[in-house]
């Protein structure tokens, strides 16, 4: 079907930008061209569906939404009941897609990447890369993604006024944990799991989105090696941590077995931060979000450590 | 003749135990920090620095130990097997039994994770014994030969390892962690895992020693060694059990490792020792310092860039090993000669054409079903109609015309493809357990795909389809390439099949874990339909009109290669070059369905089974009936793929494994009768 034909059938739809002027966006995949200022808005990923409800304009579907309301149980604002479920983040329910006639589609450029062409042929597709190359600060990328993303849908004002809501948080938060003498301390946090064989500790690298996080709440972060920053982490085991017993360590519990098994270990039980008290847990999060998921980390950060 | 077998057996024990030592104290200096050799020294003694000492002893020798455990644990399992099944080419990983022990855990740990922590050893072991009982039916039970049970494993390991990638895919939080598992690791927090291995494997071990002068029996053949009043039932029965319980727990307490257990026995044997008395200790020191060695390898690895899973690196030990064996091997003789067990009914139930008559109408309704009820849009009958003659509304007839009449289509071509050229390469290689998914096309496939992303992650879509395309022909180059020194003969391109597909997983295994945390790697490697539209009809439909008379063409010459070589030859018939063309065309159309749909299997291994049973073995109806059946086939999984979890989809490979596994048993049973 040619593009003009499109254009005339997606004007026939509700709601349709119709042939509003379009203008060239950048993104991962290439330049889409993005008529009017969308409204009704697809995500792909649990990432932009936080960027959208904290832009204050909930998308009409999102893909990936039934894991997005477990993990993010409580946190405001929430997607409501009338944003459909367009099931998995990978596999997008296309029909579903295209009867909700969305002006603007936006994704995971590592998952889009494999339907591009199909979903191009419903509405305009933004698609962006969480790992961006070159061991960037992903915390930078994510801000990144959520002004370009405010831009196209015309709402800098109200992204911009979340982002000062999120600083202005981490300053209360910064003033508390130096009250509580957590100023410029250094800082690992970990992610605990079962494992098969004992417990896998994921170590977040210094440029991964709460390792920033830490820092802007004031703390000094205490794990850094290049040749994990492509990812922002290192799935290791205990045997990583005797390096890192100066700092304090966080960790998020993702299962109670997890923990168990690391607080087996006898290496755990000489290891200075637990010693002197400074291994603390924070309650288990996924650090696959963006800006919702950064702000109500560092309320958790706060609470636990200067309640 | 046994005095002078075994001479070199000390020599081998004493060389064994040397390496394993160095072994050792190499892999437990690397790590996550490498130690000098003084460092580790320094840990064992008594002022040791705490923390020095806490690594050393709680870290780096419970895996050395695990590692030293296991790998005796593997060598012992393969050599028993080897001599009890009097095939050279098992392992407990070819026939499919880690394979089992790990879906059940990866079930356990995402169904019910209490479970696993409290009995992982009853979970491995059911695991083990369903693959091996599925093996036993595939194979055909007591009669089976050698190469159909390494056939029937590779397809148990195949469907277990889908049905593993396709629970992952849906639970894609937990498959992160679980993933790093599944490659296989030593890697211990503590002395738990040793401690709960050694009682059973050293148990084992002790107990599979006693039967050693009855497997020296049992090797002279089965009425020798009853005419000596053996009781040759219960040795194999004693040593099966004794082979599940090790692998069972190998797999408890580092996952499936594969390889360890066929190339350790080799190795001994290679040094001419026969009488078990010294083949099962020596397989037991030899597939330590194997897996201590790959161990120590992914290390070394790792201090450079990030550790890759020990399971890959023990397959790329030992599928070019398993190479050698199949090209250089001499004694393929009785156990590998051809066989032609197709089931095949003497006359036909009705004449061909009403056949495919029916199974064309068959291939409409699955067409109708498929643009009527999947989907997330719920559209009656009448508006689907309306919208295909380009009435009613336009999102009628966008999701009709754009969306699901390409999908069903592609859905229905490709299963075709598959089909089509699974008939062509079971005639080709006279084998009813080959096609193109078991002689390595979708594995290479896979690489293909991964690398590519690996390199490039964002690479589009008609790029990636593309890698697929040139791994799963690369694949297919290398397995013809290499064989053809050895006239194709079909068991040496089976057996080449599986080595090149074992180094494509091994590769697939490291690029997975790469990228599990950023991306969704996993989604590779179960194939399915999401998405797919007028593109890739437009591969498909023309490669299937292309290569199927290709195919009818060479069907006279093929039906010629069902007698044996030799006969075949003899006819007049240029036996290598018949061969080729047929296999050539097989994995062409393989390859070009696998690049548009991801790997998919069982269609290319089941369609043509029950055209079989319809049409007999005339090769000219067969194709075409397998192609109606395979079509209807991967039709309707895709549509069962689409309706169970709405608005989600299930990946429809899983379907189709899920289906196939029964009804393939359920053939094979058939036609074994017949």
């Amino acid at each position: 079907m040619t593009r003009l034909t499109r254009r005339l059938l997606l004007g026939a739809l509700p709601g349709g930008a119709g042939l509003a002027a379009a203008r060239p966006v950048e993104h991962a995949l290439g330049v889409t061209e993005v008529p009017g200022t969308p409204r009704r808005v697809a995500t792909l990923d649990n990432r932009h569906t936080e960027n959208l409800l904290a832009l204050g304009l909930p998308p009409v579907g999102a893909a990936g939404l039934r894991r997005y309301r477990q993990i993010m149980a409580g946190v405001e604002p929430a997607p409501g009941p009338e944003v459909t479920d367009l099931g998995q983040a990978d596999t997008p329910n296309i029909e579903l897609l295209l009867a909700l006639a969305p002006e603007l589609i936006i994704g995971n450029a590592r998952s889009v990447q494999r339907h591009h062409a199909a979903l191009s042929s419903i509405a305009p597709v933004l698609a962006y890369d969480p790992y961006p190359p070159g061991g960037a600060n992903l915390y930078d990328a994510m801000l990144v993604h959520f002004r370009a993303i405010a831009e196209v849908l015309g709402r800098q004002a109200e992204a911009e006024a979340f982002l000062a809501a999120l600083d202005a948080g981490y300053a209360a938060g910064r003033a508390r944990l130096a009250a509580a003498g957590f100023a410029g301390r250094r800082v690992v946090l970990g992610n605990v799991n079962a494992g098969i064989t004992g417990a896998d500790v994921m170590l977040f690298n210094a440029n991964a989105l709460p390792a920033e996080i830490l820092r802007r709440l004031g703390f000094d972060y205490a794990y850094d090696e290049p040749r994990h920053a492509g990812r922002g982490f290192n799935v290791t085991t205990a045997e990583a941590l005797p390096a890192l017993q100066e700092a304090d360590f966080l960790y998020l519990p993702f299962n109670e077995t997890g923990v168990r098994n690391l607080m087996a270990t006898p290496i755990w039980r000489n290891l200075a931060f637990v010693r002197e008290g400074r291994a603390r847990a924070i309650p288990y999060r996924e650090m696959y979000g963006s800006v919702l998921t950064a702000q109500v980390f560092a309320r958790q950060v706060v609470a636990e450590l200067a309640p | 003749m046994e005095a002078n077998a075994d001479r070199g057996g000390p020599a081998m024990l004493l060389t064994g135990m040397l390496v394993l030592a160095l072994l050792a104290a190499t892999n437990v200096a690397h790590g996550e920090t490498n130690l000098s050799l003084a460092q580790v020294l320094s840990a064992l003694t008594r002022d040791a620095d705490p923390l020095l000492r806490d690594m050393v002893r709680d870290f780096r020798l419970p895996r050395a130990v695990v590692g030293l455990l296991g790998g005796a644990a593997l060598g012992v399992s393969g050599a028993l097997l080897q001599s009890v099944l009097r095939n050279p080419m098992v392992s407990p990983g070819i026939l499919g039994i880690s394979a089992g022990s790990h879906l059940f855990i990866v079930l356990a740990t995402v169904f019910a994770p209490w479970l696993l922590n409290l009995a992982p050893l009853p979970l491995t072991l059911a695991g083990g014994w369903m693959a091996v009982a599925m093996v036993w039916l595939l194979a055909g039970g007591r009669r089976a030969s050698p190469l159909r049970i390494v056939l029937a494993g590779l397809i148990v390991s195949m469907t277990l390892g889908g049905i593993t990638s396709a629970v992952l895919v849906m639970n894609e939080t937990e498959a992160r962690f679980l993933l790093a598992w599944s490659g296989g690791m030593l890697r211990q927090n503590g002395w738990a895992g040793a401690s709960f291995a050694w009682p059973w494997i050293l148990g084992c071990l002790a107990l599979v020693m006693l039967t050693a002068r009855q497997l020296d029996l049992s090797m002279l053949g089965e009425e020798t060694a009853r005419a000596l009043g053996q009781r040759t039932r219960l040795v194999v029965l004693a040593c099966l059990g004794a082979v599940l319980v090790l692998t069972g727990v190998v797999v408890a307490v580092a996952g499936p490792i594969g390889f360890v257990g066929l190339v350790a026995p080799h190795l001994v044997k290679l040094a001419g020792i026969r009488r078990h008395a010294m083949l099962l200790p020596a397989s037991a020191i030899w597939g330590a310092a194997l897996l201590l060695g790959a161990d120590t390898l992914t290390h070394v690895f790792g201090s450079l860039t990030r550790t890759p899973p020990v399971g890959a690196i023990t397959a790329a030990i030992g599928a070019p090993w398993l190479l050698w064996l199949v090209l250089r091997g001499r004694r393929h003789g009785a156990g590998f000669a051809p066989m032609t067990p197709f089931g095949v009914r003497p006359r036909p139930l009705l004449p061909w054409p009403l056949t495919a008559g029916l199974l064309g109408l068959g291939v409409l309704g699955t067409l109708l079903l498929g643009l009527t009820v999947v989907g997330g849009l719920p559209l009656s009958p009448g508006t689907v109609l309306a919208a295909l003659a380009g009435e009613g509304s336009a999102v009628a007839q966008r999701i009709v015309l754009e969306f699901r009449l390409p999908r069903i289509l592609a859905a229905l071509l490709a299963g075709a493809c598959f089909a089509v050229a699974g008939a062509l390469i079971q005639d080709a290689l006279r084998n009813p357990l080959a096609d193109a998914s078991v002689i390595g096309v979708n594995a290479g496939a896979s690489a293909g795909v991964l690398l590519l992303l690996a390199a490039w992650p964002l690479a589009a879509g008609p790029v990636v389809s593309a890698a697929a395309l040139a791994g799963g022909l690369a694949a297919a180059a290398a397995i013809f390439g290499l064989a053809w020194r050895r006239r194709l003969m079909p068991a040496i391109l089976i057996l080449t099949g599986i080595a090149v597909g074992a180094i494509c997983g091994a590769i697939v295994q490291i690029l997975v874990l790469d990228g599990r945390f950023t991306g969704s790697p996993l989604v590779w490697l179960i194939g399915g339909l999401h998405a797919r539209g007028w593109p890739a009809v437009q591969v498909l439909a023309p490669a299937l009109a292309l290569l199927l008379p290709l195919g009818l063409l060479l069907a006279r010459r093929v039906e010629v290669l069902a007698f044996d070589d030799l006969t075949a030859g003899s006819l007049g018939l240029d036996v290598g070059r018949t061969r080729l063309g047929a296999g050539l065309v097989g994995v062409a159309l393989a390859a070009i369905a696998v690049s548009q749909t991801g790997p998919i299997g069982y269609v290319g291994l089941v369609a043509p089974h029950a055209a079989r049973l319809l049409t007999g073995h005339r090769m000219r109806p067969l194709l075409l009936l397998a192609g109606l059946i395979g079509a209807i086939l991967l039709g309707l999984a895709d549509i069962a793929a689409r309706l169970v979890v709405r608005p989600a989809e299930v990946p429809a490979g899983a379907v189709v494994a899920l289906i196939g596994a029964p009804y393939l048993l359920y053939l094979i049973h058939r036609s074994d009768r017949s």
